[in-house]
């Protein structure tokens, strides 16, 4: 606590105005006043810096309260959608501690635009990106993958590549009869046979979808696929073709 | 002479006829409060014309938002001592910034009287303090504003005033009983060199 001298002798410091700059300073008031357009916009009560830093305080705490519910908002969003920007940098945060996020997302992708009916193009697209990420291992993905890629079939006529066609490939060279059986099952496997031909399916049609499938499978309209009766699907390609789930994108 | 005024409160008719850009009203209420608003920048500047700068912008200020003041007197008061308070942390802050330039209005002749600096080496510590814990000094101990009146112009709460303005006054003390003794010390150096041996 301040001493009584001390609390003495700071009072003393106290100063007046000057008569002359009283006079002074009240004349450009006053003229300030004059010159001040008659009707100023509302201001608080504050001065002006303290406002603007009320203000910064207020954007940051929108800012923080923004990006919680933009990311919760972003969470069902697809390429194109607005926020997905926001989702990709949530999803690469997350990645860092949990390594599946990626392959969720993928998959859930996947699954919304073959909910949403939307064009070909893009579920062939989400269903490329979930088959580049998902691995193999993960069966409860690849479950959904397949069942999405089923409704695909029943919805559009197309039948995308089936997704553990890889894992049976290096099954049945070593001949495991069992292996064939994962998560496969009814969901268009029958569509490619062990030595690689395609086999006309029941899922075998010339929709425009289906063209547009064998167009991004490398054939074209008068190609092979289109003209023999399969599948215009990636399956029914050459094994040395380039198809869109190619295990090399895997990680 | 000092021009005094009376410590009259800022009333609600004050405050309307500043709303209204009454002439009248604005004379008053610089009356009232323009000796408060000086010692408070002087305070915080130790420099009499840079003060009476900072005054000026104040009622600058509130001529030009006169229309859209809100509040009683009580907030007008507030209001001005803010916008005093800001133009001293401006002026502090270009200080340190270029230390060695000069302020752009000399000094008034009266300036280096001894009247405008009373007690050199109590203003000495004070100017060691930050410049908040100066501001609250100042309102405290040099116009004996209420710890309510000081959160309000400060931006803070009444608890977190009282509690800044211990601190300030210890440390005001450490200071002043720092610059005493140096000056002490200074002086009985002098009488040495001054005595024949």
């Amino acid at each position: 606590m301040i001493d009584q001298s001390t609390t003495s002798r700071l009072r003393a410091l106290r100063i007046d105005v000057d008569p002359d700059v009283a006079e002074r300073q009240t004349a450009v008031m006053l003229s300030e006043l004059r010159a001040a357009p008659l009707v100023s916009p509302p201001v608080p009560v504050v001065a002006p810096r303290h406002a603007r830093r009320r203000l910064v305080a207020t954007l940051a705490a929108t800012f923080a309260l923004l990006v919680p519910v933009a990311a919760f908002a972003a969470e069902d969003t697809v390429p194109g959608d607005f926020l997905y920007p926001v989702k990709q940098s949530t999803e690469w945060a997350r990645s860092l501690v949990d390594h599946g996020v990626v392959q969720q997302h993928r998959v859930q992708e996947f699954e919304i635009v073959v909910d949403r009916g939307a064009p070909i193009a893009v579920i062939t697209d989400r269903f490329d990106a979930s088959v580049a990420a998902v691995d193999e291992q993960e069966f409860e993905l690849m479950r959904r993958v397949e069942e999405a890629r089923e409704r695909v079939r029943e919805r559009y006529g197309v039948d995308l590549a089936p997704i553990v066609s890889g894992a049976r490939d290096r099954d049945s060279s070593t001949g495991d009869p069992n292996s064939g059986n994962r998560g496969t099952s009814g969901s268009g496997s029958e569509s490619r046979s062990g030595d690689g031909t395609t086999e006309p399916t029941a899922a075998t049609t010339t929709t425009p979808a289906a063209e547009h499938q064998t167009d991004r499978s490398g054939s074209g309209p008068d190609g092979d696929a289109g003209t023999d009766g399969t599948t215009p699907t990636t399956a029914g390609q050459p094994e040395d073709a380039p198809t869109p789930r190619s295990g090399g994108d895997r990680p | 002479m000092a021009h005094t005024v009376s410590r009259r409160e800022i009333d609600s008719e004050l405050v309307d006829g500043i709303r209204e850009r009454s002439d009248t009203a604005f004379t008053t209420v610089y009356q009232l409060v323009a000796s408060d608003l000086l010692s408070f920048a002087f305070g915080m500047l130790r420099d009499r014309g840079a003060a009476e700068d900072a005054v000026q912008q104040a009622f600058l200020e509130l001529a030009r938002a006169a229309p859209g003041i809100e509040g009683d007197g009580r907030s007008l008061r507030a209001w001005l001592y803010r916008s005093v308070r800001f133009s001293c942390l401006d002026e502090i802050r270009r200080r340190k910034r270029h230390p060695e330039e000069p302020t752009e209005r000399l000094p008034d002749a009266g300036t280096s009287d001894p009247i405008d600096f009373p007690d050199p080496a109590l203003q000495a510590a004070l100017m060691d303090l930050s410049a908040r814990q100066r501001a609250i000094v100042v309102l405290r101990h040099v116009l004996g504003a209420s710890f309510d009146d000081i959160a309000e112009v400060m931006g803070s709460n009444r608890t977190a005033m009282y509690a800044a303005c211990a601190r300030a006054e210890r440390s005001l003390e450490r200071h002043l009983r720092a610059v005493e003794s140096a000056n002490h010390a200074a002086s009985q150096h002098v009488k040495g060199q001054g005595t024949p041996s």
